[in-house]
């Protein structure tokens, strides 16, 4: 186990085994993770606490990635400005496009390995190399 | 080394040839899943390797080109030009790396910087903006500034500021802000400035001066250059091989039996010792000394196959490098490999892969025309190379086949004799074979231009050289535009002679180390005259001396007042070689003396130095025949 | 208690990755060795083992297969199936199989969790 980085993460995704391995990978390396089941979970939380990052998936139920990143962008700062990284199966370009209409900061395609999600995480929370 | 890096190195090298082989089989059939997975298995493995012998940027480089794999075989990207190329790219890194690791038995320093920069560049193969990218050179940006992932999370950001939607807006901009301030942090860089103007342009509720300030921060990240393609890597002589089971268990029944004869020997010495009849004795010893001579001779031809090794092991990397080379000259081009299990000795194998390249390399530079030209002579667009290789009695013979334009002997002629390779009397009289036959004189060079791939000063003649080094022919026929085969013929196996090179008179000379006793510097005044000849006393016995200087007629001047003495074994006799200078250990092969040094006494055989001197190697038997105490 | 373990992975230095590890952890534990689906399989029919630990990527059958028919061969056996990949698809299919996942490389710790777990689940007399 990493130092802690003092960054705090929240993913959402409704697949607990997904939650679970980007949980282990973030958490390995020093980073605070709770988790959410979907967008409606998510956005209690984002109110509740201070996060450094979110980690979104696209198909949830009740309320899907998409429309989860517009509700957010649309809340007053500093709840607004929270940086987003989607994680999605679709590799389309249209896809990103959506994505970035919704105010996702950057977008991911599956599977993404632990290393890469913990490099993309790092960097947009400012992390030193 | 370690048995785990031992280990490392041996699999690691077979998994990197697997994967190139695979990458390139999956570049010419996208759909062929076999290849794919074949091609994801050898990077998942080496990445596995490097975990186990904890090469963590290795394992990280490998993560990332099996990720990219990793996306076609779930359908989420395709089989492109530039993901194999990148996966290539990746391997030969992992290529060099191995080698460091056999060098010094330790992951090799600075492997990080190679690997973040591998990682970046298939980031930038996955990202769907990847076309968004810019290529900026900037040779003063660091490998840490030019990082991808940072540079990616920089445009994404743009492109999120461009988004018109009145919703969210100021959200987007915030986060955006965020984002590009940590890309910073992260590159160690100050944010001051960017934070700053975040505020002024979320007050002015303008996002275009947050876009334009990560522009100028984009504009000063920049990547790196690609290798110039069709080299070949040094790579260091293999120094393990991998042998099959059959031929071990040949050596094992072989050592059985010699020691069975052993034993044979040593009861017969005993009966010796008991006074037997030595008719008796005789024809025992007689016997096994055959049993004795014909093992050691299987053991010898045994010992030799253990160094075969199929030329597939030279072959490997040319389908990559033709790819590279065709690519950079802007001729497609296939190589087709026919015979690549041939075997031959390990030593033939690894001297035959660079004069290949060399006729390759000429074959798409002058043989293979560009796809205009080949168009309106009606043949094919892409051209293609047949390479192949055949055992044929005790000799390999190995073929270079393009379908290019073939030889322009006309100009050939003219070329020859404006170089002076040939009197135009001489070209008169030569067929147009005799002709072609002449871009492997030295200095011959046909290129009208000078191109990226042969325009480096070598001809076809250093290509000779090296082939006849390893005591092999090389020819070439070509007919007008139906293309070029240049032929190589070489031996199945070398049997290398380890000479001593010694100087004299102001030339070099091989020594048969196998003669050399010992070197001693002795004083002249020790040097006595006996007869006509001169002799020293060494340890009680007197050893005649044999000045090789004054032998080849230098004018002798006062000679030295140590004399540099080599003390060899003649026919059981010892005698000195008074030299000027002793050089260094070399293995030949030798050839036997032909031209004008066949029949020459007192010359043993000549042998091709790397320069593309002749090393004349001397008999000594003949040279101290004559000078008897 | 003395048990046997059968390694298979196609990857020597994988193998004696696992070797170095288990001879640290089980001294007194034995091992057999399979570069392939086939050795495995033919370990499994003589019955010369007690548990497995199985590679994942392999040329031909996967660790999966491979590890199912194992277990129909030798149900309730302790099997592990290891993977450099922490794919939620590994994870989630050597579940199904019975199978136990392990991370690569593989760790003394999860190693020893591993063979715990084994020797408590095997009868006392192997």
């Amino acid at each position: 186990m990493t130092e802690p980085s003092g960054k705090r993460i929240l993913v959402i995704d409704d697949a607990n085994l997904v939650r679970r391995f980007y949980r282990d990978a973030l958490e390995h390396a020093g980073f605070q993770v709770d988790e959410a089941l979907n967008g409606v979970e998510a956005l209690e939380k984002v109110l509740g606490a201070a996060y450094d990052l979110i980690v979104v998936d696209v198909n949830m139920p009740q309320m899907d990635g998409f429309t989860f990143l517009e509700t957010l962008r649309r809340q007053a700062p500093p709840v607004s400005s929270l940086p987003a990284l989607v994680i999605s199966t679709e590799a389309a370009a249209h896809d990103a496009a959506a994505a970035r209409a919704a105010g996702a900061n950057f977008y991911l395609v599956k599977p993404v390995g632990q290393e890469l999600l913990v490099e993309h995480v790092s960097i947009m929370c400012g992390l030193p190399t | 080394m370690n048995e785990f890096v031992e280990q490392f190195v041996i699999e690691g090298r077979e998994l990197v040839a697997q994967g190139n082989d695979d990458l390139l089989g999956l570049e010419e059939r996208p759909g062929d899943k076999d290849r794919l997975d074949g091609a994801f298995r050898a990077l998942h493995t080496l990445k596995g390797a490097a975990g186990i012998v904890d090469f963590v940027a290795m394992a990280r480089a490998l993560h990332a080109a099996e990720d990219a794999l990793s996306a076609v075989r779930s359908g989420n990207a395709p089989v492109t030009a530039p993901l194999i190329g990148l996966c290539l790219g990746c391997l030969d890194q992992v290529g060099a790396w191995i080698d460091l690791m056999q060098a010094s038995g330790d992951i090799p320093e600075g492997a990080d910087v190679a690997a973040d920069d591998l990682v970046r560049r298939f980031t930038d193969l996955r990202s769907a903006d990847a076309k968004l990218l810019p290529r900026h050179a900037d040779p003063s940006a660091t490998a840490a500034g030019s990082s991808t992932i940072s540079r990616q999370l920089l445009e994404a950001q743009k492109l999120l500021l461009a988004e018109r939607s009145p919703e969210g807006a100021a959200g987007r901009l915030g986060s955006a802000g965020r984002v590009a301030a940590n890309v910073l942090r992260h590159q160690g860089l100050d944010t001051t400035d960017l934070e700053s103007l975040l505020q002024t342009s979320l007050l002015a509720g303008d996002a275009a001066l947050m876009a334009m300030a990560i522009d100028r921060i984009l504009g000063s990240l920049a990547e790196k250059e690609p290798d110039a393609p069709g080299m070949l890597m040094a790579q260091p002589p293999d120094t393990t091989v991998r042998v099959d089971v059959e031929r071990i268990e040949r050596l094992v029944r072989l050592t059985g039996e010699l020691l069975v004869a052993k034993n044979a020997v040593g009861h017969t010495a005993r009966r010796a010792e008991e006074d037997v009849d030595p008719r008796q004795l005789a024809v025992a010893l007689k016997n096994q000394h055959l049993l004795l001579e014909r093992l050691v001779g299987q053991l010898q031809q045994s010992v030799f196959s253990l160094r075969v090794l199929p030329l597939h092991r030279a072959f490997q990397r040319f389908p990559r490098l033709v790819r590279e080379m065709a690519g950079s000259v802007g001729k497609p081009a296939l190589l087709v490999i026919e015979g690549a299990a041939t075997e031959a000795d390990k030593s033939i194998v690894e001297a035959i892969a660079e004069p290949i390249l060399h006729v390759l390399r000429n074959a798409l530079d002058h043989g293979i025309e560009d796809a205009v030209e080949r168009r309106a002579a009606g043949k094919p667009p892409t051209a293609t190379i047949h390479l192949r290789a055949a055992r044929q009695g005790d000799r390999i013979e190995v073929a270079v086949e393009d379908d290019g334009r073939g030889i322009d002997v006309r100009r050939l002629r003219k070329v020859a004799q404006a170089r002076g390779v040939a009197s135009a009397a001489q070209l008169a009289r030569m067929s147009d074979e005799e002709v072609v036959e002449l871009i492997f004189a030295p200095g011959f060079s046909t290129a009208s231009q000078v191109t990226g791939l042969s325009g480096r000063g070598v001809g076809m003649d250093v290509v000779r050289t090296a082939v006849e080094r390893l005591g092999g022919r090389v020819s070439v026929s070509s007919r007008p535009g139906v293309g070029t085969v240049v032929r190589f013929s070489l031996p199945f196996t070398v049997m290398m002679t380890p000479v001593l090179t010694v100087e004299a008179a102001g030339q070099v000379f091989g020594v048969p180390l196998e003669a050399v006793v010992e070197t001693v510097r002795v004083e002249r005044t020790a040097i006595a005259a006996v007869g006509a000849a001169q002799a020293v006393v060494l340890r009680n016995r007197t050893v005649p001396i044999f000045d090789l200087g004054r032998a080849l007629g230098a004018a002798s001047g006062a000679p030295r007042a140590v004399a540099n003495l080599l003390i060899v074994s003649v026919g059981g006799q010892l005698g000195g070689l008074e030299v000027d200078r002793l050089g260094d250990r070399l293995d030949v092969m030798l050839k036997a003396p032909d031209g004008l040094l066949a029949g020459v006494p007192g010359i043993d055989g000549t042998t091709l130095l790397g320069d593309g001197r002749v090393l004349v190697v001397l008999d000594l038997g003949a040279m101290f025949l004559n000078v008897q105490v | 208690m003395s048990f046997r373990v059968l390694v298979v992975d196609d990857s020597k230095l994988a193998r004696m990755a696992v070797a170095k590890a288990l001879n640290a952890l089980r001294p007194d534990w034995t091992r057999v060795e399979a570069s392939n689906a086939e050795e495995a399989l033919g370990h499994a029919k003589s019955g010369t083992f007690d548990m497995a630990i199985v590679d994942y990527n392999m040329p031909g059958r996967d660790g999966l297969e491979l590890a199912a028919e194992i277990l129909a061969l030798k149900p309730g056996m302790p099997l592990a199936v290891i993977s450099a990949n922490h794919q939620v698809e590994v994870v989630t299919r050597a579940r199904e199989v019975g199978a136990t996942f392990l991370q690569k490389p593989l760790t003394e710790k999860a190693l020893n969790e591993f063979a715990s777990d084994a020797a408590k689940r095997l009868p006392k007399s192997p």
